[in-house]
C-alpha cells in the first residue's frame, strides 16, 4: 500500500509529524510498535523548565531564555528548529487542540509553576484547562482531596511538602488535605476518571466535596476529571462548588496524557491518516541512500508499506528507539550511527537524581538543520528520511524539562519537511 | 515459561492505560499487575490464582500497546489454565466452552432447539442456574449448515485453496461462508473444505486445555495433509485464525503447530496480496454508500495491518469510515456471562455511541462476535468485508 509520508512512532513527536504532513494534503500512515508515550506524561507541554539544566534554576520565560540555549548548544534540537519555527509549532498546537476540544493555555512567554503528587513543583509551559487553577504563584489556599485506596496520590504527603515550600517562600498558597472514603476505583485512577464522565456520578462526588470545602479555598484533585468529558466535568464542578478546581497528574497511566493522545489520534484518523498500532516487526526496505518502505514481516503475505518520505519518531530507551546492551547502544530500526562514550561506565551517572543528569538521556542520532539524520562526517544518510522527538540526541530533556516542546517543534518541522519532499 | 517474557516489562503502565476491562470496572487490577507482576508469584507457586484473572477479556490490546511486546495475554491465559487443573470450570463455562458440540447436536434439531431456546421458562432456568446473561439471543443453527450446503455446491475449477470456516460460519451465519466461496471462485480458485473441528478457542478460554488440545491435534493432522500438497488455507474468522496460528503453539504447546500456521492466511490479506500481484479480479460495480469499519481486537493481534480496509478501497463510490480503535466487549463467550455482561457492554459503549451518532448504512467487521455485539447495541446491520466484496462483484 502506497502513502506519501510514513511516520514511525505514535508519541507526541510522531503524532505532530503526522498532523503537520496531513494538513498539507499528504496521505499519511503512522506505524508504531506500541502506543506512544503520552500516557506516561503529565499531559502538559514543557517548553523549557530549567536552564542551564545542572543549575536547578527555574526558567520563568522560555521565550527569553531560548536564545541563550540556542547560542550555547548549537546541536540542540531547538537550535536546529530555530526560534520562529518553535513559536509556529506551539501556536499551531494550541489552535489544533482548541479545535479538537482540548484547549491548552499558556504561551512561550511564561511558565506555570504547578504542583506534583509528591508536593514538589514543576515548571511547564502549555497546560490543559483542568490544571491552570493550580498555579503555585496564586495566593488562594487549596484543599487537596484524595480518594481512599487510590495509589500514587496521598493528599497529606503532598500538602505537607507544599506547606514546607510555602514556609520557605518558594510558593504562595497554603494547603490542607482530606480523603474521600466511599469512592473506590480499585486503586487506579482510570475507572474513577471514566466514571466522572457521567453527570450522575459527578453529582455524588460534588455532594461529598461540598461539605468539606471551606470558603475561598481552591480545590485540588488527582487527575480524574473525566476521560472524555474533562471540559464538562471541570465546568460542572466549578459551577456547583463555586470555586476554582484543578487536577494534579499522577504517575502512569496519566489521565491528561491519555486524553491528549485520544484526541490527537481521533483527529488524525478522521482526517484520513491511517494508524497501525502494535506491530511486532518493521523491516526496512531501502535502495542505496533512499528508503522505500517497511514490511510487517518476512512472509510473502506480510504487508509492505511504501512512501515517498519518512519520519523517524521512535523515541529513546522507553519506546525502544534506542537499545543498550552491555557492549553497545543501537538505534534499533535503521541502525543509524550513534556517537556515545566507549566506556559503559560513562553512559550513566551513579548519582541517579543528581542535577547533572544522566548521560544516556542525551543520547540519540545526529541530525542537520533539516532534521535529516547524518553520519559523523555530516553526510545525510537517507535523502527522504527526517527525524523528530527523543530519538534526536544532544539534549537532556529530563533535566531541562523540555521533552514536550522538543517533540512538538521537531515533529511539526519534520512532518512539514517530509510532506514538502513528497511534493506537498 | 520463558523468563525473558517477564523481564521485558519495564513497568511503564501503558498496558494499564489501555486495558478496556480496567477502564470499565475496578474489579480487574489491569494487565501489568495481573500479568508480569503476578507471574513472579505464580512462578514461585505463591498465590497461584486470584479470582480477578477471570476478568481479562483476552482482547490482547495490552500486548499491542506495550513498547516491548510483552506477551501479557499469554501470561494470563496460561495461569488461568493452570488453575483450572485444580479447580474445574463451572457447568456454565462447560456449556459455553462446548458450544460447538451443542451446535452439532442442535443441527439435528435446529427448529426444535430454537423453539426451546426462545421459550422464556427455559431462558429463566439458564439465567438463574447457569449465569448466562439475560436478554442475550444465543443463536443455534437454523436450517442447513455451511458444510452441508458446500456438499451440494458444484465445485469450480481452478487453483486449489482450502477454507477453514469456523463454527459461527458453519452453524450460525453460513451466508458468510457462501460469500467467501463465491469471491474465491470468482478469482479462479477451486475451494475445498479440509476436515476441520472447532478451533477450540472457547474451550481454551473456559479452561478446558486438554479437550482443546485434542481438537487442535485433529485439526493439525488434517491441515498438515493440505499443506504437504503445497496448498494454502484461508480463514474468515480472525479469532479462529489467531488461535490456530499462535495459541496452538504458545498455549497448547503443540509442536509443529507454528509451521502449519504459517500457511494460514486471513481472507482479506490473501485477496489483497492477489491485488498487489495484479491478479485480483476487478470489475467492481459502484456502491455509493457510507459504511463504518470496526477492526476486531484479534485481527489487530495478528499484526497484518488492516487488509479489509485496503480491499474495500478498491470498490468505487464506497466510503468506509474506520471506527476509533477499541474493543467491542463481547470477547467470544465473555460477554455472555452474567457477571461480565455489564462490563462487556460498558467496554463497547464508545463504539456503539460512535455508530449510533453516525447512522451508517452498515458496519463492517471481520469478527462474528463484534458483528453480533455491534448489531445488538446499535440496530445497524453488520457485514463481513467479503460480503461487501461479493455485492460489488455481482452484476
Amino acid at each position: 500500500m502506497f502513502y506519501d509520508v510514513i511516520v514511525i512512532g505514535a508519541g507526541l513527536a510522531g503524532l505532530m509529524a503526522a498532523e503537520a504532513a496531513q494538513r498539507h494534503g499528504a496521505r499519511v500512515l503512522v506505524l508504531a510498535r506500541g502506543m506512544g508515550s503520552l500516557p506516561l506524561t503529565t499531559g502538559c507541554i514543557d517548553a523549557l523548565g530549567y536552564f542551564p539544566p545542572a543549575s536547578g534554576e527555574i526558567v520563568s520565560s522560555p521565550w527569553t531564555t531560548l536564545p541563550q540555549l540556542i547560542a550555547e548548544c548549537p546541536h540542540h534540537p531547538y537550535a536546529l528548529v530555530g526560534l520562529s519555527k518553535i513559536a509556529e509549532a506551539f501556536s499551531y498546537f494550541q489552535k489544533l487542540t482548541q479545535k479538537i476540544g482540548l484547549p491548552y493555555y499558556g504561551s512561550l512567554n511564561s511558565n506555570f509553576l504547578l504542583p506534583t503528587p509528591l508536593g514538589t513543583f514543576r515548571p511547564t509551559c502549555l497546560v490543559p484547562e483542568t490544571m491552570g487553577a493550580g498555579d503555585l504563584t496564586l495566593p488562594e489556599p487549596v484543599l487537596l482531596l484524595g480518594f481512599a485506596g487510590l495509589k500514587d496520590f496521598s493528599p497529606y504527603l503532598a500538602a505537607a511538602t507544599l506547606n514546607q515550600l510555602k514556609e520557605q517562600q518558594k510558593i504562595a498558597p497554603h494547603f490542607r488535605a482530606e480523603i474521600i472514603e466511599k469512592i473506590d476505583g480499585g486503586g487506579s485512577s482510570l475507572p474513577i476518571a471514566a466514571a466522572l464522565d457521567q453527570e450522575s456520578f459527578r453529582q455524588e462526588l460534588i455532594k461529598s466535596i461540598r461539605m468539606r470545602l471551606k470558603p475561598a479555598e481552591r480545590l485540588g484533585l488527582p487527575a480524574v476529571l473525566g476521560l472524555h468529558s474533562s471540559a464538562e466535568a471541570l465546568a460542572d464542578l466549578e459551577a456547583q462548588l463555586q470555586t476554582k478546581v484543578f487536577e494534579i497528574p499522577l504517575p502512569p497511566p496519566s489521565i491528561p496524557g491519555l486524553r491528549l493522545q485520544n484526541k490527537l489520534r481521533n483527529h488524525l484518523q478522521s482526517s484520513g491518516v491511517r494508524l497501525l498500532i502494535g506491530l511486532a516487526a518493521l523491516l526496512p526496505q531501502k535502495e542505496g541512500d533512499h528508503l522505500s518502505g517497511f514490511a510487517l514481516g518476512n512472509s510473502k503475505y506480510s504487508p509492505a508499506y511504501t512512501a515517498t518520505s519518512f519520519v523517524l519518531a521512535t523515541g529513546k530507551f522507553v519506546g525502544g528507539g534506542l537499545e543498550a546492551t552491555t557492549a553497545k547502544i543501537e538505534e534499533t530500526l535503521l541502525h543509524l550511527p550513534l556517537s556515545y562514550p566507549e566506556q559503559r561506565k560513562e553512559w550513566f551517572n551513579r548519582n541517579l537524581l543528581g542535577l547533572s543528569g544522566q548521560p544516556f538521556n542525551r543520547m540519540g542520532i545526529a541530525v542537520n538543520e533539516n532534521l535529516q539524520p547524518v553520519n559523523a562526517a555530516g553526510k545525510v544518510i537517507y535523502k527522504n528520511l527526517f527525524a523528530a522527538g527523543g530519538i534526536i540526541g544532544h539534549s537532556d530533556s529530563m533535566m531541562e524539562k523540555s521533552g514536550g516542546g522538543i517533540a512538538l517543534a521537531t515533529g511539526y518541522l519534520a512532518g512539514e519537511l517530509a510532506a514538502k519532499y513528497a511534493g506537498f | 515459561m520463558d523468563k525473558s517474557d517477564l523481564d521485558q516489562c519495564i513497568k511503564c503502565s501503558i498496558c494499564t492505560a489501555f486495558c478496556p476491562v480496567l477502564k470499565a470496572t475496578g474489579l480487574f487490577p489491569g494487565p501489568k499487575l495481573a500479568g508480569p507482576d503476578a507471574e513472579r508469584f505464580r512462578q514461585k507457586d505463591i498465590a497461584a490464582l486470584a479470582s480477578w484473572i477471570e476478568f481479562c477479556d483476552y482482547c490482547k490490546i495490552c500486548e499491542r500497546v506495550c513498547p516491548y511486546n510483552v506477551p501479557i495475554p499469554w501470561l494470563h491465559l496460561r495461569s488461568r489454565l493452570a488453575a483450572h487443573k485444580q479447580k474445574k470450570p463451572s457447568f456454565r463455562d462447560w456449556l459455553l466452552g462446548h458450544a460447538y458440540y451443542l451446535a452439532k447436536l442442535g443441527k439435528w434439531g435446529a427448529p426444535f432447539s430454537n423453539w426451546i431456546y426462545g421459550w422464556s421458562f427455559w431462558r429463566w432456568l439458564l439465567e438463574r442456574g447457569l449465569g448466562i446473561a439475560p436478554g442475550i439471543k444465543l443463536p443455534f443453527s437454523r436450517g442447513q449448515t455451511f458444510a452441508a450446503w458446500f456438499k451440494t455446491h458444484q465445485p469450480a475449477p481452478g487453483n486449489p485453496l482450502a477454507y477453514f470456516y469456523g463454527c459461527h460460519t458453519n452453524y450460525v451465519d453460513p451466508q458468510v461462508g457462501r460469500d467467501v466461496v463465491f469471491v474465491l471462485e470468482k478469482n479462479g480458485f477451486a475451494v475445498f473444505l479440509p476436515e476441520q473441528e472447532c478451533c477450540a478457542l472457547p474451550l481454551i478460554s473456559n479452561g478446558f486445555a486438554d479437550l482443546a488440545a485434542n481438537l487442535a491435534q485433529k485439526n493439525l493432522t488434517s491441515f498438515k495433509k493440505v499443506v504437504a500438497e503445497g496448498v494454502e488455507i484461508v480463514f474468515s474468522s480472525p479469532s479462529c485464525g489467531m488461535t490456530i496460528k499462535e495459541e496452538y503453539e504458545q498455549i497448547l504447546h503443540i509442536s509443529g503447530a507454528k509451521e502449519v500456521g504459517e500457511n494460514f492466511v486471513e481472507i482479506s490479506q490473501f485477496l489483497w496480496h492477489l491485488y498487489e500481484q495484479g491478479k485480483l479480479r476487478r470489475g467492481f460495480k459502484e456502491i455509493r454508500e457510507t459504511f463504518y469499519y470496526h477492526a476486531p481486537c484479534h485481527l489487530r493481534a495478528l499484526k497484518i495491518g488492516l487488509p479489509a480496509l485496503d480491499l474495500l478501497s478498491l470498490i468505487p463510490g464506497l466510503q468506509v469510515v474506520e471506527i476509533p480503535e477499541g474493543c467491542c466487549g463481547l470477547a467470544g463467550t465473555y460477554g455472555l456471562k452474567k457477571e461480565k455482561y455489564k462490563i462487556a457492554n460498558e467496554i463497547g459503549e464508545e463504539i456503539f455511541r460512535f455508530v449510533r451518532r453516525g447512522r451508517p448504512k452498515g458496519v463492517i467487521s471481520d469478527c462474528e462476535a463484534c458483528r453480533l455485539q455491534i448489531e445488538r447495541h446499535t440496530g445497524i446491520k453488520t457485514y463481513h468485508p467479503i460480503q461487501i466484496l461479493r455485492q460489488a462483484y455481482e452484476v
